[in-house]
């Protein structure tokens, strides 16, 4: 049994109750005493018990329903048992996720918890009867010593989130299971059905105990009611709209509870507050948070109008808000002191809170702020900062006098993975302007609210996904610059907190990492895809506009170069592919290497249809591969990704080794940041990942050229145990072949060279073959390993240059007729060493 | 219309609580050639025989009395202030609303910026709660000339009040007409919401001062030592001890209530209850038999607490109460304990002068009475 029903049995005793004014939370059982101006209320309940022996307590949210069961009507039911001698048993529960099970759970319960034993395989059976249900529990609960059995539903809305989420058909069977138990339908027996059921008369002497239940629910879902068989029947003959308090009535609450505690509240006060209720939405949690504040503030427990006042003027909201609405002010204020307590000024903390306030709210659909419970486990992993603080940040805003997070530290002191969070109270959602503010940060550009942040960044992730998948069907459709500058940066944060975007699939699959869901990894392509199409467009504009006439000459010398080539499909360049062409140029005259960028979703097409990826990574036949401008031959398609790259150690001026500005001008490690574009120095192998801990670089993916422009994808990453960095970056790495080397001349240097070249991607197989004398030649057989031959014979030629001296000739790309067997390495690279230096 | 100010002893609705007219009508007279009449003039006291007459429909007892200021006035005059100030600044504080016809004219008249700062001068004074007292009457358009403050909100917005002119209209619906009895049809609803709203108002205010000047009555009559009638709560297991205290009370000239003990199962017959709440809230405080420790225990919760708080909640009747502990042998420490948590007092009859202590007990409970009514101690 929770808390807040417990303890209700007892007779009147000392209170052991903190103060007057229990705050946002709701009244607990024992606070019966403190509980004052819903008699009226708490009186018609109690006679449509005696009556209908089935109550549906039904109203807005935070009107008080639970308080009023909690600490007016189960009370005073409980000593007029009392008064007469009869004993009562309650118990209650929430339909939760199992609401047959904790139905019968409950009412087994109370029956065994009677003052005699009690035959529980026929209570279990008397629950399950359609017929006959009430009176034969009603039989079995009086043998157990029970005069009256009172069950609470508490929440009974939760049943048809259940009968949405779960089972339709348990939910059905709860309903009816419950109207059966309460005997509040008001259907008459068939004629051949057994006769009607009786009426349990409430006296020591009768042979039944008298069941009732007891159900709160928010009015907004009375419709879902009439769904159910039976049901609405049973809610036309037993719902009481909670009504408002008269003026009079809260004056009373605001002023008796006090004097309980022998204080007291002037009537100037208890008329100010009574006034600045009228003004809120739903009042009575912040009369009663104000109150406890002010309380808990007093030294002699005589509270008056001019520390309210004195309250107002000192807190640190706006004179808008104190002005309009003075409750909620005082709310937002204790709320911003709660809020310094548990983020300490560290701003992780603070963002933190932050994302665990976020995760709790949302907003229905229209527009309204509504609470949105979530598991202890959840905050955990949107907090983004560990058990142990997410920890200290919920049971700072749980405490006692604080209230504003569910469960209570008054009523469940510990919490577990499984407990479910809520805010206390909507009226925090609306008032707290760290919550609700709508106004623009002009620095973000977003909300300062939280609430309202997370629902526009909701907007903006469904919209992603719904993109995305337009996406996969039309590849035209990646995002613009801008877009993808603004999506592509929050997108970073959201991976910091990947759980965070759980409740916004459209279609989730339930996978324990949300990264693995189909529609993040869906939006992280479309992003990723933007991001490559952007840097290029803009690379190649910037140019355009930098080289001027120039430009158009180079233009004019790739598409004189593709035609060279012969290649098909110049009605289908668009102008971004010219665009592209451009690039390559402008690539070309760098390294003597012309570029071209493949299309991922090409490239997906291809994967789906089951083609080699190695090969689709390198050849793309739409996009056409762009003759060179240098050297006949040194030709390379490539493919841009994301891979890591050693960038590395810094120098004397602490300036990174392999990596300078996009001008040439050389960067700290520091300065390279997100997004920014940036020059390779040195041919470097791309790799999977970063190095393990031990060091250990991981695979090779290829092969990226010196001077090549890469697009930095994170901060640089310290290189674990060594000096240096690595960087995760965008670029076109080359995917390398096995090779055979045949080589004349020194059996070291051709070893050192064959290692080189395993170092950059390549299998090398290698081995000393007198017919490589003076041939410098990479020989190729099939035809479509020409791309491949042309690509070696680049690296080769540098390669070969930079490390042995070989400068006297180019390794040339040959095609040869003695093909290699299948399975064989379809290159053969043949060089003669003789003349490298030692 | 002279009768106003030339009746001695005026009647009006509120009279019985010390105003002299439930409402003053302010205008200003746009008399700007000095011939003592101008069409604003006209149409404000046409105005005014309409509101009484759409008022007085109502069946107000008494009737309401409106204040109309017809003599004269010359804005341009020299001596603007002139010797009718002093006795239209008294009037002013007598009324209970202030009924304003908005106007560019109203605006720019010194007289009726006197008017208004007095009303709202005086408003702390005034009986009963002090909103929704300035009622106003938009005749000729003033859009975009700014208002006093005292008839804009708290965020400077002008006061929402009643509309007697089209929206793209200068003047009112009936300008420069002699409409007589006959109200024309457009100015018909938005007068008549206007007459109901001052209605409600006055009513509001008098049901507010009437309560005020009962729980006055009340707590003085308890001040006195005095009840007419005492709710006298006893088991019906206890007959003969309830039956020994309603005789006291009853040679004291004291009526008691109910007739007999209550029975038990009342707790479960809901229309018995109810009677018993309501017959107790007709009381002047409630007096509970003790006969037995262990009853005494539930009924001061059940009764003296829940009962007495549902009187309260439902009857707006706070009642005090005592427990009469007739053997001396029930006042356990925390059992009266208990009972002061419930503003139960307690009464041994053996250490007092039983009956004659009831008046004390009274006197002294009375106190808490006013405390609770928030009724004012009377200045000594």
């Amino acid at each position: 049994m929770n808390r807040a029903w417990g303890g209700i049995e007892g007779s009147a005793g000392a209170p052991e109750i903190e103060g007057p004014y229990p705050g946002l939370r709701p009244f607990l059982a024992e606070e019966a005493e403190i509980f004052f101006g819903r008699e009226q209320m708490a009186d018609e309940v109690l006679v449509r018990l005696n009556e209908r022996h089935m109550v549906v307590v039904h109203g807005t949210s935070g009107c008080g329903k639970s308080s009023l069961i909690a600490a007016g009507v189960l009370p005073q039911l409980a000593k007029r048992r009392a008064r007469r001698g009869l004993t009562l048993n309650v118990g209650s529960f929430r339909p939760g996720s199992r609401p047959m099970q904790s139905l019968v759970a409950t009412i087994a319960g109370e029956v065994a918890g009677g003052t005699a034993p009690a035959d529980m395989q026929k209570v279990y059976a008397a629950i399950a009867q359609r017929q006959g249900a009430r009176p034969e529990l009603a039989r079995l609960a009086k043998a157990a010593g029970i005069d009256q059995l009172c069950i609470i539903v508490d929440q009974f809305e939760e049943l048809f989130r259940f009968a949405e989420d779960e089972s339709f058909e348990e939910a059905e069977r709860f309903a009816e299971t419950l109207v059966a138990l309460a005997g509040a339908s008001d259907r008459p027996a068939d004629w051949w059905e057994e006769g009607g059921e009786g009426d349990g008369v409430l006296a020591t002497e009768a042979k039944e105990a008298q069941i009732s239940f007891l159900l709160t629910m928010r009015s907004e879902f009375l419709g879902d009611c009439s769904r159910y068989p039976r049901l609405a029947e049973a809610i036309n003959r037993t719902q009481y709209l909670l009504p408002n308090m008269e003026r009079s009535d809260l004056i009373r609450a605001i002023r008796e509870p006090a004097e309980v505690f022998g204080g007291t509240v002037d009537h100037a006060l208890a008329e100010k507050i009574a006034d600045d209720a009228g003004r809120e939405q739903d009042p009575l949690p912040l009369v009663q948070h104000a109150l406890m504040k002010l309380w808990r503030a007093s030294d002699n427990g005589a509270l008056d109008l001019s520390g309210y006042e004195q309250a107002l003027a000192a807190s640190g909201q706006s004179e808008a808000l104190r002005q309009k609405s003075p409750l909620s002010a005082i709310l937002a204020d204790h709320a911003d002191a709660v809020l310094a307590q548990a983020t300490k000024g560290e701003s992780d903390r603070l963002a933190a809170t932050g994302f665990i306030f976020r995760a709790l709210t949302r907003k229905d659909s229209e527009g309204r702020a509504i609470r949105c419970p979530q598991r202890y486990a959840r905050l955990e992993k949107v907090s983004g900062v560990g058990p142990q603080v997410t920890r200290e940040i919920v049971d700072c805003f749980r405490r006692e006098g604080v209230s504003f997070l569910t469960p209570y530290e008054a009523m469940q002191a510990e919490i577990d993975p499984a407990t479910v969070i809520d805010i206390s109270h909507e009226a925090l959602i609306r008032t707290w302007p760290r919550m609700s503010d709508r106004t623009i940060d002009p620095e973000t550009a977003q909300p300062v609210g939280w609430l309202e942040r997370e629902a526009q960044e909701a907007m903006v992730w469904r919209w992603l996904v719904l993109h995305a998948k337009f996406f996969r069907t039309n590849n035209s459709a990646y995002l613009d610059g801008t877009t993808t500058d603004r999506l592509g940066d929050w997108f970073q944060t959201v991976k910091t907190r990947p759980e965070w975007a759980r409740p916004y699939l459209l279609h989730g699959e339930g996978k324990e990492d949300v990264r693995e869901e189909p529609e993040w990894k869906a939006v992280d392509g479309l992003l990723e895809e933007s991001r490559r199409r952007t840097w290029l467009e803009r690379n190649m504009v910037r140019r355009w506009k930098k080289l001027g006439w120039w430009s158009l000459v180079l233009l004019a010398v790739a598409l004189v170069g593709v035609v060279a080539a012969g290649v098909q499909g110049y009605s289908m360049w668009s102008k971004a592919q010219a665009l592209r062409s451009l690039e390559a140029a402008r690539q070309s005259t760098a390294n003597s290497l012309y570029v071209t960028a493949n299309v991922t979703l090409e490239k997906n097409t291809k994967r789906r249809a089951g083609s080699n990826p190695a090969e689709d990574e390198l050849v793309d036949p739409g996009v056409a591969a762009v003759a060179s401008g240098g050297a006949e031959g040194t030709m390379l398609v490539i493919n841009r990704k994301s891979g890591y790259i050693w960038i590395g150690a810094t120098r004397g001026n602490g300036t990174l080794s392999h990596i300078v500005r996009s001008d040439g001008r050389s960067l700290p490690p520091a300065a390279v940041e997100r997004g920014g574009s940036y020059r390779i120095r040195g041919n470097l192998t791309v790799r999977e990942g970063p190095p393990g801990a031990d060091g250990q670089p991981a695979e090779a993916i290829g092969l990226i050229a010196d001077n090549t422009l890469v697009t930095a994808v994170e901060p640089p990453i310290p290189a674990p145990g060594a000096a240096g960095y690595w960087l995760r970056a965008l670029l076109v790495p080359t995917k390398l072949p096995n090779v055979r080397l045949l080589h004349a001349g020194d059996e070291e240097t051709a070893a050192a060279s064959a290692g080189n070249f395993t170092d950059l991607g390549y299998s090398v197989a290698a081995s000393d073959d007198a017919s490589a004398r003076g041939r410098w030649e990479v020989l190729y057989c099939r035809e479509e390993d020409r791309g491949a031959a042309l690509r070696l014979a680049a690296i080769a030629s540098r390669e070969l240059a930079q490390t042995h001296g070989l400068e006297a000739r180019t390794v040339a790309p040959v095609r040869g007729s003695d093909c290699p067997a299948p399975g064989e390495p379809g290159l053969r690279l043949i060089v003669d060493f003789s003349a490298a230096a030692s | 219309m002279n009768e106003p100010r030339t009746e001695p002893a005026p009647q009006c609705f509120l009279g019985r609580h010390g105003y002299h007219f439930d409402l003053f009508l302010s205008y200003a007279h746009a008399d700007v050639d000095g011939t003592g009449e101008s069409p604003l003039k006209t149409w404000s006291q046409q105005f005014y025989r309409s509101l009484l007459a759409a008022l007085r429909s109502f069946q107000l007892e008494p009737l309401p009395r409106v204040f109309l200021d017809e003599a004269p006035r010359q804005e341009n005059a020299l001596n603007r202030a002139g010797h009718l100030a002093p006795e239209l600044i008294e009037t002013v504080g007598k009324s209970a609303l202030l009924q304003i016809v908005m106007s560019p004219h109203y605006l720019k008249s010194e007289w009726c910026r006197r008017e208004l700062e007095a009303f709202v001068n005086t408003l702390p004074d005034k009986r009963g709660s002090a909103k929704d007292r300035l009622i106003i009457a938009k005749a000729i358009d003033t859009e975009g000339q700014p208002w006093p403050e005292a008839l804009c909100d708290a965020e400077g917005n002008k006061t929402v009040g009643w509309q007697y002119h089209d929206p793209d209209k200068y003047f009112p619906h009936g300008w420069m007409t002699e409409w007589g009895r006959h109200i024309p049809p457009q100015m018909g609803a938005a007068l008549f919401d206007m007459a109901h709203f001052i209605k409600r108002r006055l009513e509001q205010i008098d049901a507010e001062l009437t309560e005020k000047q009962k729980k006055s009555e009340l707590v003085s009559w308890l001040e006195q030592g005095q009840a007419e009638r005492i709710y006298l709560y006893g088991r019906s297991d206890d007959e003969a001890e309830w039956d020994a205290v309603s005789q006291d009370l009853d040679r004291l000239g004291i009526v008691v209530y109910p007739g007999e003990p209550e029975p038990l199962d009342v707790d479960d017959d809901s229309a018995k209850r109810a009677q018993y709440a309501r017959l107790a809230s007709r009381c002047d405080a409630m007096v509970m038999v003790g006969a037995d420790g262990l009853k005494l225990d539930f009924d001061l919760d059940v009764v003296g607490r829940e009962r007495r708080n549902l009187i309260a909640s439902k009857y707006k009747k706070y009642l005090p109460c005592a427990v009469l502990d007739r053997s001396g042998s029930l006042a356990r420490p925390a059992r009266v304990s208990n009972a002061r948590r419930f503003g139960i007092d307690w009464i041994d009859p053996n250490a007092c002068d039983w009956p004659n202590y009831i008046k004390v007990w009274l006197q002294s409970s009375a106190d808490s009475v006013r405390q609770r009514y928030g009724v004012e101690t009377p200045a000594p």
